[in-house]
């Protein structure tokens, strides 16, 4: 009962919201409710098996899934109580993609079979397209052209990997992946669903619609995007290419380096942006690339609960404070001594300062990675590197206030929704560590691990103001700039172009109008001749004797 | 209590349809809607027997075959007709706006649809070939008519090619049940399975059989008369045509097949049909792709979604038939969405011209919406019942290891997401200048009415077969073809 | 060479004519007759496969070409019909050139 209420109310808001009048202000009114629900299954612990539905589905909320739930019931809620009040345009489109994404996303958490799983996990990468597009600017088309392109090619990976585990199991429990029964089509599958997760998740080099899709929506949507919709990739890791328990996964050292690298890319990159939201969103890039770290920690101790709780842990962590941060992109932070302590202290959180929640995060993380390297399947500096980290982390935070100070029109609201997803951010993940038993004491020695990282951050921070900051500037998406004026020089086939040409061009889609010259004229050519009676009874004839050979021969 | 609803399920519509012509205008609506709705009733107690795991069979008025009729609604048949009645219930609702039966193109509409909607009844629950012959040439003949009643020169000519081709494949299919009556005896389909040996004559036979249903059911490079008869028709009609009309030809080859011992003819021949069904899925969506009008799209859309059908013949395995009895309904109810929101698109704006469709959403959303709906379930997203339906095909071709086939119903979907992509992003661009023509919506666009709930109707069901598809699957499981085990 | 077997040969020469016919006759009154001579053949094979049992005429085949006529003269109609009704819209009577319009 409690699941279909979750699943249900996304579902009305959805069918409500492209309605004009009445209908539609209903299914506006659900958008804040509806992720709440989320927390039924939480609390109740519900199970359900509809046979019946799509091949089979089985749905609950898993144990170490708990804190996504709670992540997707929070943040997703304050952020559509922000949304109702702010965002403008086309609002029936919004919603609709807005309580679409939310569907899929409450399916991707509760799902436990392969179908159901993937069902969600295309709802979500398509109804975001939707929101990514509200603005309907040029920048925002072509955000949503290269968002579709990652997400279909991800797709095509993240599905050829589902087939091969379906050919292999058919619609199987996806907690049984994770057992050694079932290690054949994992092996197959697993480098395919882990490219292809990576995407949502914004590994590098797989990163570059981040930047550009992230800041162009709508304020409470980038932060749902931010927060919790990358989530979506890292549960597609967890549930559909676990490691499996028995034995450690080959390549991990490899996805660990891989997760360090995008970590410190991502802050990078984000340091020459001048944009506030763009900074956040490489921000979130960074914080994906310690998620990669977390899971492939997990990958190299597959038996050990605590990193997979260390992962649930950091998510929610990330997405909460993530999705404060974002939201105070939409109240002028820098209008006030409030809306300034309510950015630093997630941003501080962010960066791992002692105390905050991000501190609980990081020094769980370390300690997976210590195990690993107490494992011997580490370099011992992997360690230091992890911790380098909070330091990158804290320098892109300093450009962030430096860039929200500059926004100070006080006649922006301060929206409650962003105040108290602020509170959250900082107290959830503690009292989720609290009932979880996974504290961590504020030791002076824990506290001094936490603390050199930021103080070395300090120190940059202040060389560089005696020194003056290098004038580098990448574009936003970086390198997908190079790699679209190639493409046009070559004249390569790309997804909806704005396609608002019907007086000047003749209106078709680019991709037709790549294929069209030669294709369609000679489809047509063909056709045309086909169309003719006496190519038909030639065509008769030849299919008839050949299906009367066929049978002779049979 | 059977006969009475198989009589009901043929007589109601083909006494309506009669009565329709000859009754005053005003009587002609209430006597449609009143036969449409009885239609429920007599498909109900049919689905009561079959679900039991029994065959309904009927000897009409009591003579026995081979000179009397005799109808049998296994569960193939009854998936079929419950195909037909959403279809038709819905579609005709569409009709009652698009088509005022008492005005004079409702005059010649109702009329003829009743008829057809008969006629493919009697198909559905006929059990001997010559039989079918009569059912099909019908079928034919009213799918004729209902294409050239708009008079638009267009259509006239799509549907002169359409009959000469029917005309001349019916009389392939008759030569050959004229060529097995000869060696065998009997029309029965069960009992032309049993009698036949593969004699030269046999073999012939066959082979024209084969090769005339496969003109009828538009098997690409028979598939040329398709196109055009099925773009250039009334909304309904395309409608109907795609979901219902095709799929009957294809049913007969089935039956065929499988139950009158087609299968016999080897594998050779198994395999022949499924690289022309490849081959369609191919063809049809490559010239989809390249179309620049909606209906035109939607048609070479029909053409690569009755390849998969072809499939079945070299996987021939529970799975497959499962499988593509399941496409065969998921298709039928998508499809006849994307004709019925492609024809009110063609209404609104005045032409089906792709780029026409710039801000279509704007005003008519529903459509869109509709649209966009079917699609899903045409590229095999989930949560569709197009989904179900090709990734159980891709299951039983996995199985049998034909990585071929595989591929080909990989590729036909991304193909297929490329058309539908194509509309859905023109219908929801911004169109330049930010404002909608003043033309647009100048016929009545925007108004939530019939027709478009009709489309929407279809296309949330298109969906919500993929929910709910157990019961199909379940009542497909109890019609397996002999000599296939669930 | 029994009689039977010559009726089959006629038959099946009868109907090769009637697709050839179909095929490559431009006016559409001349497919229409080749549809008809087609059929035509269809009714002499029936016979000849069914018609003469020891027992005398086959019944079930003397019914099968009833009905075939039947639904032979009604097709036939249907078809002088469209064929009238597209000559006067289009002053065509061949389905030769293209196919868009407006």
């Amino acid at each position: 009962m409690s699941i279909a209420v979750a699943l249900l109310l996304p579902l009305l808001g959805a069918l409500l919201s492209p309605f004009g009048g009445r209908a539609g202000v209903w299914g506006r009114r659900l958008a804040p409710i509806a992720p709440l629900a989320l927390l039924l299954p939480l609390a109740t612990g519900e199970q359900v098996r509809w046979s019946w539905a799509l091949l089979g589905l089985d749905l609950g909320v898993d144990p170490w899934v708990a804190p996504f739930v709670l992540l997707t019931a929070l943040a997703w809620g304050l952020a559509a109580w922000f949304a109702l009040d702010t965002v403008t345009g086309d609002t029936r489109r919004f919603w609709l993609g807005w309580s679409l994404s939310l569907w899929g996303m409450a399916l991707v958490l509760l799902a436990q079979t392969l179908v159901a799983f993937y069902l969600g996990y295309v709802v979500v990468s398509l109804a975001a397209y939707m929101i990514i597009i509200h603005a309907r600017s040029d920048a925002a088309w072509r955000a949503g052209r290269v968002y579709l392109l990652l997400a279909f090619a991800g797709e095509a990976a993240i599905v050829s990997g589902v087939l091969i585990l379906a050919g292999h199991y058919g619609n199987v429990q996806l907690a049984l992946l994770a057992t050694p029964a079932y290690a054949v089509g994992l092996e197959e599958a697993r480098w395919l669903l882990i490219g292809g997760f990576a995407v949502k998740l914004g590994i590098v080099p797989l990163h570059v619609w981040l930047p550009l899709a992230h800041p162009i929506a709508p304020v409470p949507a980038s932060a749902i995007l931010s927060g919790v919709i990358v989530k979506a990739g890292l549960l597609g890791w967890l549930k559909l290419a676990p490691p499996q328990s028995a034995e450690t996964l080959a390549g991990a050292p490899t996805l660990l380096a891989l997760g360090l690298l995008t970590a410190f890319t991502g802050v990078l990159l984000g340091l020459t942006q001048s944009k506030l939201k763009t900074v956040l969103a490489y921000s979130t890039i960074s914080q994906m690339g310690l998620v990669l770290v977390g899971f492939a920690a997990l990958s190299l101790d597959p038996g050990d609960d605590r990193w997979l709780a260390a992962l649930g842990l950091l998510a929610l962590h990330h997405g909460l404070t993530k999705g404060s941060l974002f939201l105070a992109c939409g109240c002028s932070p820098g209008s006030s001594r409030l809306r300034m302590l309510l950015l630093a202290l997630p941003a501080l959180s962010l960066a791992a300062a002692p105390l905050a929640t991000g501190f609980l995060a990081k020094a769980w993380l370390k300690r997976a990675v210590d195990a690993g390297i107490g494992g011997g399947q580490l370099w011992p500096f992997t360690y230091t590197l992890v911790s380098l980290t909070s330091a990158a982390t804290a320098l892109l935070m300093w450009r962030v206030w430096v860039l929200a100070m500059r926004e100070r029109d006080a006649g922006q609201p301060l929206h409650p929704a962003w105040a108290l997803l602020t509170l959250a951010a900082l107290s959830v993940p503690w009292l989720w560590a609290a009932s979880s038993g996974s504290l961590i004491a504020p030791t002076l020695s824990n506290v001094w691990v936490a603390l050199w990282p930021l103080l070395l951050a300090v120190a940059v921070v202040l060389l560089g103001r005696a020194w003056g900051r290098p004038g580098v500037r990448f574009p936003e998406g970086d390198i997908v700039v190079p790699l679209e004026r190639s493409a046009a020089h070559f004249g390569a086939p790309s997804l909806p172009r704005a396609p608002s040409v019907p007086h000047t061009a003749p209106a078709r889609a680019a991709l037709a109008r790549a294929l069209a010259g030669s294709l369609a004229r000679s489809l047509a050519g063909a056709e045309g001749l086909l169309r003719e009676l006496t190519m038909v009874g030639l065509l008769l004839l030849l299919v008839g004797v050949l299906v009367w050979l066929l049978l002779w021969l049979g | 209590m059977t006969t009475e609803a198989l009589a009901l399920l043929v007589f109601a519509p083909l006494v309506a349809g009669l009565v329709v012509i000859a009754a005053p205008r005003r009587a002609a609506a209430p006597v449609a809607v009143a036969a449409l709705l009885t239609l429920p009733f007599g498909l109900w107690p049919l689905t009561l027997v079959v679900w039991r795991g029994e065959t309904v069979q009927v000897a009409l008025a009591g003579f026995a075959p081979p000179l009397g009729i005799v109808w049998r609604v296994d569960a193939l048949a009854l998936t079929m007709l419950w195909l037909t009645l959403v279809v038709v219930l819905v579609v005709s609702l569409h009709a009652l706006t698009s088509f005022p039966p008492a005005s004079e193109s409702g005059q010649r509409f109702w009329p003829l649809w009743l008829i057809l909607i008969a006629s493919v009844h009697a198909l559905f629950v006929s059990a001997d070939l010559f039989n079918l012959y009569v059912t099909l040439e019908l079928v034919t003949l009213a799918g004729v008519a209902m294409i050239a009643i708009g008079g638009k020169p267009a259509a006239m000519r799509a549907a002169m090619r359409y009959l000469l081709l029917g005309l001349m494949a019916s009389l392939f299919y008759l030569l050959a049940t004229a060529l097995l009556y000869g060696q065998t005896g009997t029309l029965d389909l069960y009992q032309v399975g049993e009698r036949l040996d593969d004699g030269a004559l046999a073999l012939i036979a066959l082979a024209l059989m084969v090769t005339g249903l496969l003109v009828k059911a538009a098997i690409v490079p028979l598939h040329v008369w398709l196109p055009a008869a099925h773009g250039k028709a009334p909304g309904p009609v395309s409608a109907v045509l795609s979901a219902l009309v095709v799929k009957v030809a294809l049913y007969i080859l089935i039956r065929l097949w499988f139950w009158s011992g087609g299968a016999a003819g080897g594998d050779g021949a198994a395999l022949l049909l499924g690289l022309l069904g490849a081959l369609a899925i191919v063809h049809g969506s490559l010239a989809a792709i390249t179309q620049t009008r909606l209906k035109m799209l939607v048609a070479y859309s029909t053409v690569a979604q009755l390849g998969y059908v072809m499939l079945l013949f070299p996987l021939a395995s529970t799975a497959a038939f499962r499988a593509v009895t399941f496409h065969m309904v998921a298709h039928g109810v998508a499809k006849a969405a994307m004709f019925l929101a492609a024809a009110n698109l063609l209404h609104a704006l005045g032409s089906d011209r792709l780029q026409r469709l710039v801000g279509a959403d704007q005003r008519h959303g529903v459509n869109v919406l509709a649209f966009a709906l079917a699609g899903v379930s045409i590229m095999g997203l989930p949560p569709s019942g197009g989904f179900v339906a090709k990734w159980m095909l891709l299951e039983a071709a996995w199985r049998q290891q034909g990585w071929g086939w595989v591929a080909v119903i990989s590729l036909g979907s991304l193909l297929a997401a490329v058309y539908v992509f194509r509309v859905v992003a023109l219908a929801f661009a911004q169109p330049k200048g930010g404002s909608v023509r003043a033309s647009v919506g100048a016929r009545g666009g925007g108004r939530f009415d019939t027709t478009a709930l009709a489309a929407l109707l279809l296309a949330v069901l298109a969906i919500l077969l993929g929910f709910a598809s157990a019961p199909l699957v379940a009542l497909i499981d109890r019609g397996l073809p002999p000599g296939m085990l669930p | 060479m029994s009689s039977a077997f010559v009726y089959v040969l006629a038959a099946s020469a009868v109907f090769g004519v009637g697709v050839y016919g179909l095929i490559v006759a431009d006016h559409l009154m001349r497919k229409l007759l080749s549809l008809n001579v087609m059929g035509s053949a269809v009714f002499v094979l029936i016979l000849t496969v069914g018609g003469a049992t020891p027992a005398g005429p086959d019944p079930v085949a003397q019914a099968l070409i009833l009905t075939g006529i039947v639904i032979a003269v009604a097709a036939t109609a249907f078809a002088l019909a469209l064929i009238v009704r597209m000559f006067q819209e289009t002053g065509l009577t061949s389905l030769r050139g293209r196919d868009d319009d407006d």
